[in-house]
């Protein structure tokens, strides 16, 4: 090794400056001057693109901010008599869908069935307009379905519906009593079913509720068995209007709106247990106005159910479309669990709901708001999955907001990250090749003694 | 560092070479990986909002202009009517309340300003001086609010004395005029106490609570708002009353219910 000449102590010559030791200290001199303005340059590059960048994140933050508050609406549940939100009986409101866009004509006039397909579009059937709309997650609108009053085609008056996993969509047509099973646009099917009520379909069977019963198809239509007939006796029924499927445990539940009665069944039409769940509205008299008496023995103490759902736990759901609320139930007994839900026009309350469906994937539920005009989604707490699997619904609900913007953020950040990792190694690994096998005189310097 | 990366000898011939390490930075001008890194982070934000906002645009993240709330269903719904060309007071009412209710107030006191000139003018001055305090209530100006309200609620009773005696005058009673018959006049009453509240003035609020129920016996809500302002007043026997009289109209009262609870009186 040679002694180190930094070039900012030069060796002093005792012998006098030569003319030669003089040019090369001056162009030593000149050279340390432009490194340091090489230097300064630098520093100045840096300030000036971090400041950029803080001003763009600033500016972002900002704009983020603006959006969100426009795409984020706030709840109108304010009580000014309770002195903070409006009671909603401990539903946790996520949003609504109010019709398809701002006109009149656009807007829902009779929200009823709701469902939810494999591909997370929510599907809401609207007697009054005849028409069956599916929106996204976040309540913007996708796609729908119009029908005919006068050539019936796809259908005519939809009320509830179902969707199967292939995305089929299956129409009980109340008024004219006709089951349409439509792929998209299509009309793949329609039956007529004598005082058809409701519909719910899995991979397996097709559960068709009427005025007199239920009856189980196989999924070509096919009668499997069908169950009951009309009266207040134990193997009778007044109007199924709601009906669910469970595929797991494979029970179908049953909910006998006038007899006020939820039972459930096995897939071969074996009942499993049968309660009741409030006073039969066939054989009670009307108590101011429109509300029914609510003095039952039975513990759920509903009013009217009208639809039944299946929650994350397995448990039955069911919508009193009067007591303005979602009942659940054991699904091994029946025995009545709890009750959430409020009466009114506010967020997150009811108006005489009809339709009841709930999306195991994201943990909430929607139901059709029939009076207040619209299909809500909602949320009530310890309906769905724990640990990871609720975590990840809880991801998927979050997504399926306007958050999904930021789908293509979340699917190409890590990748340009990681292509600049590999930029970084290959340039690395080619700079220690370069070191190792072939030196260069360009990339390293050898300062000698003069 | 002095480095001899040849490993040999100068030959004779050549010149020595001597490279200082300013020297050395100009030939290699080596790039500065600091604000290399700066520059490649600005650039993905720049191209990741760019992809943002071109997917969000796509995807319909701002879908069709439909409501999402009660409010603003509330907002839409009344400003059909409005722009159907109803001229009705309680349309206009409607509409500038949902506004406000939905916090968009520059356009209703634009229609408050409107509705002054639109609406015929003998009924609209109540209207418009109970939307325009509500909306100084909503935007937080309690002074202006209760000043705007104060006003409205006095010639509101002129009005109605006036009414009054020439009723008397000409035996033709005129009971639209009436104090009972104008909601604008109770509404006001309850937005002046619901100000007073704000500004912790409970025994103003009080007053104006027992005005109200003095003619409105059976209002459920204002027992419940009267009894929160016994109840922050420490009347806590008073505020137990209230409550209870609410329960005899609305016998499931969230508010009732709630106050006794929090009196410990809920059994």
């Amino acid at each position: 090794m040679t002694d180190v000449n930094d070039g900012l102590n030069p060796r002093p010559d005792t012998s006098g400056p030569s003319r030669e030791d003089a040019e090369r200290r001056l162009q030593e001199l000149l050279e340390r001057n432009q490194g340091q303005g090489e230097q300064k340059n630098t520093r100045r590059r840096r300030v000036i693109l971090a400041v950029i960048l803080i001003l763009l994140l600033l500016l972002l933050c900002g704009v983020g901010a603006f959006v969100a508050k426009i795409l984020f609406p706030k709840a109108d549940n304010k009580n000014a008599a309770l002195e903070g939100n409006e009671d909603t009986g401990g539903v946790i409101w996520v949003r609504s869908i109010y019709g398809t866009g701002p006109t009149p004509a656009e807007l829902f006039m009779n929200p009823n069935g709701v469902a939810t397909g494999p591909d997370g579009i929510i599907w809401v059937s609207d007697p009054g307009t005849n028409r069956i709309a599916g929106f996204r997650g976040d309540g913007t609108f996708v796609k729908q379905v119009l029908g005919s009053k006068q050539t019936g085609n796809p259908f005519r008056i939809p009320s509830q519906i179902a969707v199967d996993s292939n995305n089929i969509l299956y129409v009980a047509d109340r008024p004219n009593e006709t089951l349409t099973i439509m792929d998209g646009q299509t009309k793949l099917a329609s039956a007529r079913i004598p005082g058809l009520t409701s519909v719910a379909v899995d991979d397996e069977i097709i559960a068709v509720g009427s005025n007199s019963g239920f009856a189980i198809l196989d999924k070509d239509g096919n009668a499997k068995k069908v169950i009951g007939t009309k009266g207040p006796g134990n193997d009778q029924f007044d109007v199924v209007d709601g009906i669910a499927l469970d595929s797991s445990s494979r029970t179908i539940y049953v909910v006998d709106t006038y007899n006020n009665r939820l039972s459930a069944w096995d897939y071969t039409g074996k009942r499993k247990w049968i309660v009741v769940t409030g006073n039969p509205a066939n054989a009670t008299k009307l108590e101011g106005g429109i509300s029914l008496e609510t003095s039952s023995s039975a513990p759920a103490r509903m009013q009217l159910p009208v639809s039944v759902t299946v929650d994350g736990n397995g448990r039955p759901m069911v919508l009193d479309g009067f007591g303005f609320s979602i009942s659940a139930f054991n699904p091994s007994n029946g025995k009545f669990e709890g009750s959430w839900g409020a009466w009114g026009e506010k967020d997150g309350q009811f108006l005489y709901p009809s339709g009841l469906s709930y999306d195991k994937t994201k943990d909430w539920f929607l139901v059709g708001d029939t009076s207040n005009l619209r299909a809500q989604i909602i949320r009530i707490p310890g309906t769905g999955a724990k640990g990871a699997a609720g975590a990840l619904s809880g991801l998927r609900r979050l997504l399926a907001g306007p958050l999904r913007a930021l789908w293509p953020c979340c699917v190409l950040l890590p990748l340009i990250l990681l292509l600049l990792l590999f930029l970084r190694w290959r340039k690395r690994r080619r700079e220690r090749e370069v070191v190792l096998g072939e030196p260069n005189v360009d990339s390293e310097v050898s300062v000698k003694e003069v | 560092m002095a480095i001899d990366t040849e490993g040999t000898q100068p030959s004779g011939n050549e010149p020595d070479k001597v490279v200082t390490p300013a020297a050395a930075a100009k030939k290699k001008a080596p790039s500065d990986p600091v604000a290399n890194g700066l520059l490649v982070t600005i650039l993905l934000v720049v191209a990741l909002t760019l992809v943002t906002v071109l997917y969000a645009i796509v995807g319909g993240i701002f879908g069709t202009g439909a409501p999402r709330t009660a409010g603003e269903f509330k907002v839409k719904a009344a400003q059909a009517k409005i722009q159907a060309g109803s001229k009705d007071n309680m349309v206009w009412v409607e509409y500038i309340t949902a506004l406000i209710g939905n916090g968009e107030y520059r356009t209703a006191q634009e229609f408050i300003d409107k509705g002054k000139k639109t609406l015929d003018k003998q009924e609209i001055y109540q209207d418009m001086a109970y939307m325009q305090a509500t909306l100084y209530a909503a935007q937080g100006q309690n002074d202006k609010a209760l000043a705007e309200a104060d006003a409205a609620i006095k010639v509101i009773k002129k009005t109605s004395d006036e009414a009054k005696a020439d009723s008397a005058k000409t035996k033709q009673p005129k009971t639209a005029a009436f104090l009972v018959e104008n909601q604008n006049y109770w509404d006001l009453l309850l937005l002046k106490a619901e100000l007073l509240v704000k500004k912790n003035d409970q025994k103003g609020a009080l007053a104006v609570y027992d005005e109200y129920l003095a003619s409105k016996p059976t209002a459920a809500t204002v027992f419940v708002l009267r009894g929160n302002a016994k109840e922050k007043l420490g009347d806590a026997k008073g505020a137990e009353a209230d409550y209870r009289q609410a329960l005899v109209y609305i016998s499931d009262d969230a508010g009732a219910l709630a106050g006794l609870k929090r009196i410990g009186v809920a059994k």
